[in-house]
């Protein structure tokens, strides 16, 4: 079972990636939108992690409070959707203190389902839902099949990099990109590649010797 | 980059605190959101409209919030949509029981926050409706003209909407207003150099020196042509024939006209422009009315100008007319 503490671990690796990655996606975005991508994400994931990482709360309420302040602190688009994503999972998980891989999967597919309600997209529009969408199928069909979720999570990244490296072959329909239109064909999304860093993290600290998530 | 910043991320709260310090005595930031401005004389029973963009646009949006334009303004980070906690905190620091009409830019991270907005207002019993402004006509052709963003012709929509309200007007009778006054403007704008977002330091683009980008968008958006610098008489023909071919305007048509400049443009500029719009609207039995020049709705420095036109029945032009007034606008009583 995990808990608040799996969420903070979590979302501080999540964070340090992102740090990592920041002036990629800012020269991503630039090259199909304004360029602020990694700003926002590095903001919004620092912001978060600092105001949860002192909070002796459940692992919802932690999400919940992770979300919102994400939201605040990097409302662009993509912003506003992770901070929903993060908020919705921790809905999902209400006031347990405990949760399971399986509770872990419902909350991701709350998440991503918060993020096709408010962002009216779909997989194939070339966002961060199509690294997503094979993450989220990967990992559940591996834990449908009995895998340990160290093996369902490093599964999932690896679907999360396929589906990233397919929506790279697509054209953007949404947000700024759109204006771009079919020279966009080629160019790797900065959204997709935000949703291939959170599989990512998860996965580093799911693959941690000692690590508590299997 | 050259610009006059302290650090960077202080772009935002430094720029809102200064505004704050010099026009305190009609605008403040609401008590509970430092992202959200309102003016200090709200009227009670007035239909509230609120507004709301990334900052980097000065004076748009924040600077058409005073009398008889918008109440309250969401402020976001530069080219960002503000929070939709923002913009319910600028909502609830104005509203006064006739309801709230959220009136911006058509862009996607504006639409989804606004839209979570008036869906918590609304479900908190304080009715609110949104219009958002599709004025460019460059953004996306007239068969999609729903697609369109927004740009400079919000000031139109912003003015006839504001005097509607001001002439207590309910809030389904603002909403008319406002989505007339919409349907009722274009835009187009030809831009000559990028901008520097002050995070990141240098230009997201570029535009080779002697070009210019036909439609561009002021967020940098690609445009409809890029080539060769035009004398300006050439850029007006281009700016009115885009937007005289997207439009009916019978002979004999009186239009408000506002000539935008980017924020790396000078004034004189705007009027050499405006000397051969001019001409162009006479020649084709277009009157202009109220004309504007000046900057309006920026891009940080981005050199560059736009034509909003919008075309006036008897409605609009006595909206048009009615005083109005903020720190950064004035439009005066039967004069525009």
């Amino acid at each position: 079972m995990y808990n608040s503490e799996t969420v903070k671990r979590t979302l501080r690796s999540i964070a340090g990636i992102i740090a990592e990655n920041s002036a990629f996606l800012s020269e991503l975005d630039a090259a199909m939108g304004d360029g602020d991508l990694g700003i926002h994400m590095y903001r919004g994931f620092e912001k978060s992690c600092d105001l949860v990482e002192n909070l002796d709360e459940s692992p919802g309420k932690l999400l919940n409070r992770a979300g919102a302040c994400f939201i605040e602190e990097a409302p662009s688009t993509l912003g506003t959707l992770m901070g929903l994503f993060i908020r919705a999972m921790g809905l999902e998980l209400g006031d347990k203190a405990n949760f399971s891989f399986e509770d872990f999967l419902n909350m991701a597919k709350r998440g991503y389902n918060e993020i096709i309600k408010r962002g009216k997209a779909a997989p194939g529009d070339k966002t961060i839902l199509d690294s997503l969408h094979p993450a989220i199928e990967a990992m559940q069909e591996a834990f449908s099949q009995g895998a340990p979720p160290k093996q369902c999570i490093a599964l999932g990244y690896e679907a999360s990099k396929d589906g990233l490296a397919y929506s790279t072959g697509l054209k953007a329909i949404h947000g700024r990109p759109a204006y771009f239109a079919e020279k966009t064909i080629g160019m790797q999304d900065g959204g997709a590649t935000v949703g291939m860093l959170l599989m990512e993290g998860l996965n580093e600290v799911a693959a941690i010797e000692g690590c508590d998530i299997e | 980059m050259k610009k006059f910043i302290n650090a960077a991320k202080d772009y935002v709260p430094e720029y809102l605190e200064g505004i704050i310090l010099a026009h305190g005595d009609r605008l403040a930031l609401a008590e509970d959101n430092g992202r959200a401005l309102v003016r200090r004389n709200p009227v009670p029973g007035k239909v509230a409209i609120v507004t709301g963009g990334g900052s980097g646009h000065l004076p748009l949006f924040l600077g058409y919030v005073g009398d008889g334009l918008a109440d309250a303004c969401a402020v976001g980070n530069v080219f960002a949509s503000p929070s939709y906690i923002s913009m319910v905190s600028a909502a609830k620091a104005v509203e006064s029981g006739a309801g709230v009409l959220y009136l911006f830019g058509n862009y996607g991270g504006d639409r989804m926050n606004f839209d979570m907005a008036a869906e918590e207002l609304n479900s908190e019993g304080v009715e609110t409706c949104q219009v958002w402004c599709t004025d460019d006509v460059a953004s996306a052709p007239k068969e999609k003209s729903e697609n369109r963003r927004g740009v400079a012709g919000i000031v139109f929509v912003y003015k006839a909407a504001g005097a509607a309200a001001a002439r207590m007007l309910p809030l389904a009778e603002v909403v008319r207003i406002a989505k007339k006054a919409n349907a009722h403007t274009r835009s187009m704008g030809v831009s000559m150099s990028a901008c520097t977002l002050p995070e990141i330091g240098k230009p997201s683009f570029t535009i080779d020196e002697g070009e210019m980008e036909v439609g561009m968008g002021i967020h940098g958006e690609p445009g409809v042509t890029r080539g060769k610098i035009m004398p300006a008489d050439e850029v007006a023909e281009i700016l009115v024939s885009n937007i005289t071919k997207d439009m009916e305007y019978p002979s004999g048509s009186r239009v408000a006209v506002l000539i935008n400049l980017l924020g790396g443009t000078c004034l004189e500029e705007g009027y050499i422009v405006y000397r051969k719009i001019h001409s162009l609207l006479l020649a084709l039995g277009i009157e202009p009315v109220g004309v504007r020049v000046g900057e309006y709705s920026t891009s940080m420095e981005m050199a560059g100008v736009s034509l909003s036109m919008m075309l006036l029945d008897d409605e609009l032009e006595s909206l048009l007319f009615d005083a109005a007034s903020t720190p950064f606008v004035v439009f005066e009583q039967n004069r525009g």
